[in-house]
């Protein structure tokens, strides 16, 4: 089986989709301006690095547009994606949707996504870069979504942006709603952080980094090996105090002190 | 009283987190049981009741960020409003534990979040703690004695 290791990252080409591109592109997936200097032919984005306070893994970003979503869906269910479906851990769609949009349209669309098996581990998730869309309208397609057994996560989220001038200005997305839940581009986060990445490999880290790209996590990857060379070296030394101990509480003492020095630094 | 049958914790996208179950159930009822909840409680909107019947006894749920905590209770010996009390006793112990807990602290460190249930409610599923402060003691008791265990057998 193979690794699970791409996100698709779907825009419309709607006028005012493609104006935050790079902006949804910085605030999800911590993206440098180096990498997005191209503007909008970004299309593939290798090794990238997702991070968070638990784990960090290697993935591909696939960024795509469409023009007419049905379309875009009879290339992607042709043979010769095939090999893609295979590895993509999930697909985020981001579209201007009006008030009229129901959950039989994403559903539809989400059904239309998942032809190949496995595909229940796909997630999909639906952003709507448009602001005047109701919040109850919001909450009753997810609603819906949820109570219609389909077999994978789907979530329909809404960023909220102030006027769109040149200079972008986005009004602070870490609103919670009353339940504590994160709205917005943070949801999608979340979403990305709990997904299953089938197959992939994470590296467990314990330091709170948010998601970083491959060079600021190799800087981290050196700050680990310093504090590791550190705590062998204390191990070392309380190795052969604890041995030359001839008091026993004194050696417990001694055990309790260094643990207590490790945790700090892990 | 309550006397929780089964603690289940569940997540806005179908998956389980956590599953606690206090009452012998085969595999298979096990199973049925989280399928069939799973999808009764996400169906359900979010200003309807927290308390569902569900086959020979209760459901109280209550939804936390993205993640919901349902338990199956007794039809008539048990408490719900208790029940619910139960879950945000437990919620707010996780919370302060992991500071501001979330579903990513609960996928990583499942251990401890089965750790601080056990410490709160007994094999049987009656509630034995309900001070947040001596949970979180014998928690830290716990992570004390894990820590010293781990440096033991390095020292070794």
């Amino acid at each position: 089986m193979r690794p699970r290791d791409k996100l698709l990252v779907l825009f419309s080409n709607d006028e005012e989709v493609t104006k935050i591109k790079s902006f949804i592109l910085q605030k999800v997936f911590k993206l440098d301006n180096s990498i997005l200097e191209n503007g909008y032919n970004v299309s593939i984005l290798k090794d990238l690095v997702w991070e968070n306070k638990y784990y960090s893994l290697n993935y591909d970003l696939y960024v795509d547009e469409y023009d007419n979503i049905e379309t875009w869906i009879k290339e992607y269910i042709s043979k010769e994606c095939d090999v893609l479906r295979e590895v993509l851990s999930g697909i985020i769609i981001i579209d201007k949707f009006d008030n009229k949009t129901d959950t039989n349209e994403l559903l539809s669309i989400s059904k239309s996504l998942s032809v190949n098996k496995g595909s229940e581990n796909i997630f999909n998730i639906f952003i709507n870069t448009n602001m005047d869309f109701e919040d109850s309208k919001l909450e009753e397609i997810n609603d819906s979504i949820l109570a219609s057994e389909f077999d994978h996560a789907i979530e329909f989220l809404k960023i909220s942006y102030s006027d769109i001038d040149e200079n972008i200005s986005f009004v602070p997305m870490d609103n919670v709603t009353k339940y504590g839940e994160r709205v917005g581009l943070s949801r999608a986060i979340d979403i990305i952080d709990t997904s299953d990445w089938e197959g992939c490999i994470r590296v467990m880290t314990k330091q709170k980094t948010s998601i970083k790209n491959k060079e600021i996590r190799q800087d981290n990857d050196n700050e680990e090996h310093n504090n590791l060379d550190l705590l062998l070296k204390q191990l070392h030394i309380a190795r052969e105090q604890f041995n030359a101990s001839q008091n026993k509480i004194e050696a417990e003492k001694l055990a309790n002190d260094l643990a207590e020095e490790i945790s700090k630094l892990i | 009283m309550a006397n929780i049958k089964y603690m289940l914790l569940i997540s806005r996208q179908g998956k389980l987190r956590l599953q606690k179950w206090y009452t012998a159930i085969a595999a298979k009822e096990k199973t049925k049981i989280v399928k069939a909840l799973t999808s009764i409680i996400l169906a359900r909107k979010k200003k309807m009741c927290n308390i569902v019947e569900y086959g020979d006894h209760k459901v109280v749920y209550r939804r936390y960020a993205s993640l919901y905590f349902i338990c199956g209770i007794s039809q008539n010996s048990d408490n719900e409003l208790l029940t619910l009390e139960i879950v945000h006793r437990y919620v707010e112990t996780m919370d302060t534990y992991f500071g501001n807990v979330c579903e990513l602290d609960i996928i990583f460190n499942f251990e401890k979040a089965y750790n601080i249930l056990d410490e709160m409610i007994m094999c049987d599923g009656s509630i034995t703690e309900t001070s947040k402060s001596n949970v979180l003691n014998n928690i830290k008791t716990m992570d004390i004695l894990e820590n010293n265990d781990n440096l033991d057998r390095v020292l070794s």
